[in-house]
């Protein structure tokens, strides 16, 4: 885990970062999070990933996986209520 | 105040540490714990080994040191050294209290925490470290060095820092306050470390929100399975995340591990937001109802389960169970077998085809490594070869990642480019509004389809993968296609595409036999020739050694003489062993032959890449391997590309040859001539009218040119001129005049014996050919009944015409025919292939024995994958197998039709049954005597009608007798007609059959119904206009009938029946006028094809008299019968006489002797030698 020449390069910074912390979106209402933000993020967001895929074709106990995995995006997004 | 620090460890665990500020005025101490650490609490080091480190080194004992970047050294500790605690860090314990204070939370998980020890590359100055910026200890100077010290830690687990990292977050602010017992209020500063990893969780936590994770199976090398969610981000989350990465502070990187891979903000970022994506997925789901509602059962329910369950980290499977009571246990591969099934669909369905309508792609392009190709002083050919191991470069194998417009393949951007940005990009901006985030999407997509390009995303702009040999073979093998199935463009190395398998190749040479006069220039299929086999790559033959170097290799892809190659261990040491055992030795000339033209041909269950000979078969084999490949064809479809013969110039025919051959015909004779020279048999499988007959004919002189020049130059020196050789022709009974009439045309120059007749003599055959009979014509019946006579001559040549006679092997004909002994064979066919392939392996089979093996192996390899499967690749072999033996043209081809008139006209000659020719006799006798004494008109009438009855005759006896009897085999023209008919048919042409008699057309009709199997129309003078109309155009129409039979009144003018391409005349009606204008029912406007007309004309009868008397002198023929048969009346009696009497050779029919009135003909049907026959 060990650039040594590379951390070496960035001694002056080497403490610091260049990020930013995202605070609440006021954006589309989604549920909150452990921090109380609200999760989602600005601009074109896709819907769950699942959404973008077709029928997996893989049955599960007799059902596409898909749908059984409907309800958990569901939960995931709180769009189950 | 303290600054609280936190490392995402290596194995997984997020380690928190903390610095006091208090401690660096006074360093404090190193903790105790952990005990094991044999920590000395010197800072800077203390000294167990010693020595002085490389250059650069600081000097300082135990430490060495290198350059870095400009004014910085990294320290790095030696392996006999250990490294000392940070002088200045927080024992764990206060930590753990420290998090407390913060808060309850914070508190709870610092008690579940285990505290541990961690070693991080610092900076320093001399020998202690340097304060973090967020404890306010003042300006850090120059001369700074990074140094390892180990830090006192708590670590957490995924689940708790999950939890931790929600904990910490904070956007608004970077101190917390922490209320400690007995200390009050104290700040701790949330170091960068601690809110990079914050951001990475709060990151994955946004994506839970929003779905945006997928699940997937994760095997580790143990064999162990997890059901995860990976995160799925969108473009708005993968700018983040690679923000976030590219912002990663350097302290969350400094983790010390000597020896370990670099690792990047990105790669950091990868990992945690993976775990942490995971875990927030449990927790949103935690409390929600199970998919299952029962306890799983197999992989997949099992795997389901794991992915739902938020207590554990998602394994269902340890890699070890055997699981063998299940249904998947019990199926071929087991548990670990559904698991890898199960990783794979899960795979394929996340990347999709790629988003309907996109219109850019990623591409992937390997690259094999550059470098030398060529080891020093290897000259190429079987030099000594290098180990294939041990070249240095071969592992730099390059992936690179680019850009692809879908509808433009050639528009590729390399991701290089892309990043940087520039004109290249700009193209593919013109398609979508960002390639860039088009390219990430797609890198994605191509990662969830094949895990192994997952290295790829550590880099935060990634551009592609370093491979090494098996990488790169892995990648060609498997992902390739994977990823083209995908739909996502792979460019491979052209090699690859072509790689060359290792196969045997073979050489023989004649072996040379003492006191054997060895006959140059041809192929004798009975010789042992000498033999030698050797690896082979492709073109290449490998030395032993070289193929013993390939066995030493370890690796999968391996460079030989500068080509890459993909090496098969199993199939090396099958060469191996089979050189070893069976490298040499002698085999028949046909086991060479078979070997050579068999393109799957294996030995050892290697492929026979190569076969090379010396001497004429050598010859052969260029010329077949010079072939085009033929094209796979539909089932059934076995043409020959172009042989090597028909390349070479024709021989010259003798000047008094009767015909002057076509073009194609002239192709077809030095195609016979150079396979005869050879001395391998051939196929001659034309389409009908091409020409078959004077193509051998021509043949036949040739050879008969060639050997009187040999005698002659043999007289001139004294030299004994040799044994004559005759040629053998069989043919069915009704082709024998034929044979006979146009030998006599074509070839006048050949001394001909027609063996048939119930009156043949003993030995006539024997006779014939010691008084030189060129070409003896039997038939397949007298072959098999004079077996024993014809079986006593050793002929030069057999010809089996209509060779589908002897397509069933099994049958006593087919098999006399074979047992003929013979230095060519020639089988002449139009329907090599009437209803199975076994059929044309009988005649391949006859034309050179043995040379394509047995009929149950050839129905094995070719006859059931063509035949019952339409396998398109049995299809090719079977056409390069039987390729340079079978010669098939069609007149449908362009280069034939282009050389065919447009209307061709043959004369199609017959034989009289026993029976016919009985009663032509006896209507010649009854004639003769009639007309004794009679003159006049009463003469006249009594010339018409027998001129008439013998006419009936000739097309068949129920015609004059109106006995209603069937027609059965009592005709020679009728059966030649039938035979005529189903060639045409099988070429899947239609035919109009013109007869004046209607009478004849009436019981014709019935009977080609059924002996044909197919619809025939009849339209005469009683038909109805309404119904004539209907009949017209049923057969005009594409699905219609196929014959057409009509009556010369009735049919013979006004018809438009160009659907059409034969035309058949039954009978002569003597005026060329009246046949032609039948004739161009078919021949005219609207026709789009050539058309074949034949005249029928049956041997030594009035018909063959009156049709050479037109021929001959067609324009005086025109003026003196442009009346009908008139002109027959005032003929003398000599005249008629000659005219109508029947020759010797009318009779085709053997078996039985027909006893009629007035004349005994069987006892003229003898055989005779027509030598020299030539004025016909």
């Amino acid at each position: 885990m060990t650039d040594a020449h590379a951390l070496a390069a960035r001694l002056d910074t080497f403490w610091e970062g260049d990020f930013t912390l995202h605070a609440a979106p006021a954006g589309p209402v989604t549920p909150a999070g452990p921090h109380g933000a609200a999760p989602g993020d600005t601009g074109a967001e896709l819907g769950p990933a699942i959404a973008d895929l077709g029928p997996s074709g893989i049955r599960v106990a007799g059902r596409d996986l898909a749908v059984l995995l409907a309800s958990a995006y569901r939960e995931m997004t709180g769009s189950g209520d | 105040m303290y600054a609280l620090h936190a490392l995402w460890q290596s194995d997984g665990r997020l380690a928190l540490w903390a610095e006091d500020a208090q401690a660096y005025g006074a360093p404090r101490e190193p903790v105790g714990r952990p005990a094991e650490s044999g920590e000395s609490g010197l800072p800077g080091g203390s000294i167990v080994g010693g020595g002085s480190g490389g250059s650069g080194g600081t000097g300082e004992p135990g430490v060495l040191a290198t350059a870095g970047a400009p004014g910085a050294l990294v320290r790095r500790a030696r392996k006999d050294v250990r490294v000392a605690a940070h002088p200045y860090a927080c024992p764990a314990g206060f930590l753990a209290r420290l998090l407390a204070g913060i808060g309850p939370g914070l508190g709870w998980l610092a008690e579940q925490a285990p505290e541990r020890w961690a070693t991080l590359l610092l900076p320093g100055l001399g020998a202690a470290p340097t304060p973090s910026p967020q404890l306010p200890v003042g300006a850090v100077g120059r001369g700074i060095l990074l140094s390892p010290w180990r830090v006192p830690v708590l670590v957490f687990g995924p689940v708790e820092a999950a939890q931790l990292l929600g904990e910490l977050f904070d956007p608004h602010g970077s101190v917390a306050t922490a209320e400690l017992p007995g200390m009050g209020a104290v700040e701790v500063a949330y170091g960068a470390s601690v809110r990079w990893l914050t951001a990475v969780h709060d990151l994955a936590w946004r994506l839970v929100g929003r779905g945006r994770v997928l699940p997937v199976l994760r095997e580790e090398e143990s064999g162990a399975a997890y059901a995860r969610w990976q995160p799925a981000p969108d473009a708005l989350a993968r700018r983040e995340a690679e923000a976030l990465a590219a912002g990663c502070p350097p302290i969350c990187l400094a983790e010390y591990r000597p020896g370990a891979p670099d690792r990047t903000g990105a790669e950091l970022l990868a990992e945690v937001l993976d775990v942490l994506a995971d875990r927030e997925t449990r927790v949103a789901l935690e409390g929600a109802p199970p998919p299952l509602r029962r306890a799983p059962a197999g992989t997949a329910e099992a795997w389901l389960a794991a992915l739902c369950s938020h207590s554990t980290d998602g394994r269902f499977y340890d890699g070890r169970s055997a699981d063998g009571g299940s249904a998947e246990g019990r199926s071929g591969g087991g548990r670990s077998g559904a698991v890898a099934d199960l990783r794979e669909r899960l795979a394929a369905w996340h990347a999709g085809a790629g988003a309907p309508g996109r219109l850019l792609r990623l591409c992937f392009r390997l690259s094999e490594p550059l470098g030398d190709d060529e080891p020093p002083g290897h000259d190429g050919d079987g030099g000594p070869a290098e180990n294939p191991n041990d070249r240095a470069g071969d592992d730099d194998w390059r992936l690179d990642f680019l850009l692809q417009a879908v509808e433009t393949p050639s528009l590729l951007v390399t991701a290089d480019d892309l990043w940087s940005g520039g004109p290249a990009p700009a193209a593919l901006a013109r398609q979508v509004a960002d390639p860039v985030e088009t390219y990430t999407a797609e890198l994605d997509r191509a990662v969830l389809r094949r895990p192994e390009l997952r290295p790829a995303l550590r880099a935060s702009r990634p551009t592609g993968l370093t491979l090494d040999r098996a990488g790169a073979l892995s990648f060609l093998r498997e992902a390739a296609p994977a990823l083209t199935e995908a739909g996502f463009g792979v460019l491979l190395p052209a090699w690859w595409q072509r790689r060359p398998r290792l196969g045997l190749a073979l050489t023989a040479a004649r072996t040379p036999v003492a006191g054997a006069i060895e006959r140059t220039g041809q192929i004798d299929r009975d010789a042992v020739v000498d033999f030698r086999w050797a690896a082979a790559l492709g073109e290449l033959t490998l030395t032993e050694q070289e193929l013993a170097d390939l066995g030493a290799a370890q690796q999968g892809l391996v460079r030989l003489r500068g080509r890459w190659i993909e090496v098969d261990a199993s199939q090396i040491a099958a060469a191996l062993a089979f050189l070893s055992h069976r490298g040499g030795g002698s085999m028949s000339t046909t086991e060479v032959l078979r070997l050579a033209l068999d393109p799957s041909a294996q030995v050892a269950g290697l492929p026979v890449t190569r076969v090379e000979a010396t001497g004429p078969l050598g010859a052969l084999l260029a010329d077949a391997s010079a072939d085009p490949d033929a094209t796979d064809g539909a089932p059934g479809a076995v043409d020959g590309p172009v042989r090597g013969g028909e390349r070479t110039p024709p021989p010259a025919l003798p000047q008094d040859f009767g015909a002057t051959l076509r073009p194609y015909q002239e192709r077809g004779l030095a195609w016979l001539h150079a396979m005869a020279q050879l001395g391998l048999g051939v196929v001659l499988a034309d389409d009908m009218g091409l020409g078959k007959t004077v193509q051998t004919l021509a043949l036949l002189a040739v050879e008969q040119g060639e050997r009187a020049e040999r005698e002659e130059q043999a007289e001139r020196a004294g030299r004994p001129s040799g044994v004559p050789v005759p040629n053998l022709l069989v043919c069915p009974m009704s082709l024998v005049g034929n044979w006979q009439r146009e030998a006599a045309r074509f070839a006048p120059m050949l001394r001909v014996h027609v063996h048939h007749g119930a009156d043949r003599a003993e030995g006539s055959v024997a006779q014939a050919v010691a008084a030189g009979a060129d070409l003896v014509i039997t038939t397949y019946g007298l072959v098999q009944r004079d077996a024993e006579e014809l079986g006593r001559i050793s002929w030069r040549r057999v010809i089996a015409d209509e060779a589908q006679f002897i397509k069933n092997a099994a049958t006593a004909q087919s098999r006399a025919v074979r047992a003929l002994r013979a230095e060519h064979r020639i089988a002449l066919t139009g329907t090599p292939v009437e209803n199975r392939l076994a059929e044309l392996h009988a005649v391949l089979d006859f034309a050179n024995p043995g040379l394509f093996g047995s009929a149950e192996s050839f129905k094995e390899r070719y006859a059931i994958p063509v035949e019952l499967n339409g396998n398109s690749a049995a299809t090719g072999r079977l056409r390069r197998l039987a390729g340079p033996f079978m010669l098939r043209r069609s007149k449908s081809e362009p280069v034939i039709a282009a050389e065919l008139p447009a209307k061709q006209e043959i004369t199609v000659w017959c034989n009289l049954t026993p029976e016919q020719a009985g009663l032509y006799q006896a209507v010649v006798a009854d004639l003769l005597q009639r007309l004794q004494g009679v003159r006049g008109v009463e003469r006249q009438g009594a010339v018409l009608a027998a001129i008439g009855r013998l006419k009936q005759v000739c097309n068949h006896p129920s015609q004059l007798l109106h006995d209603r009897a069937e027609l059965g085999d009592r005709s020679g023209k009728v059966a030649r007609l039938e035979e005529i008919l189903a060639e045409a048919l099988a070429e899947g042409d239609r035919v109009l059959v013109f007869t004046q008699y209607a009478e004849f057309g009436r019981m014709l009709q019935p009977h080609l119904v059924e002996r044909l199997g197919e619809e025939v129309l009849y339209l005469h003078g009683g038909v109805p206009k309404r119904r004539r109309e209907e009949m017209v155009a049923r057969f005009q129409s594409p699905d219609g009938p196929r014959i057409f039979l009509l009556s010369l009144k009735a049919g013979g003018t006004g018809l438009n029946l160009t659907n059409a391409n034969h035309v058949i005349h039954l009978d002569r009606w003597w005026n060329p006028a009246v046949e032609d204008q039948a004739t161009d029912r078919a021949f005219r406007i609207g026709q789009r094809r050539d058309v074949q007309v034949r005249r029928l004309v049956c041997v030594g009868t009035v018909e063959e008299r009156i049709a050479e008397l037109i021929e001959s002198k067609r324009a005086l023929a025109e003026a003196v019968v442009g009346e009908g048969e008139q002109w027959l009346t005032d003929l003398s009696a000599a005249s008629l006489r000659e005219l109508v009497s029947l020759s010797a050779d009318a009779i085709g029919e053997t078996e039985t002797a027909v006893a009629v009135a007035g004349g005994g003909v069987a006892g003229e049907a003898t055989g005779a030698t027509t030598a020299g026959v030539t004025d016909r």
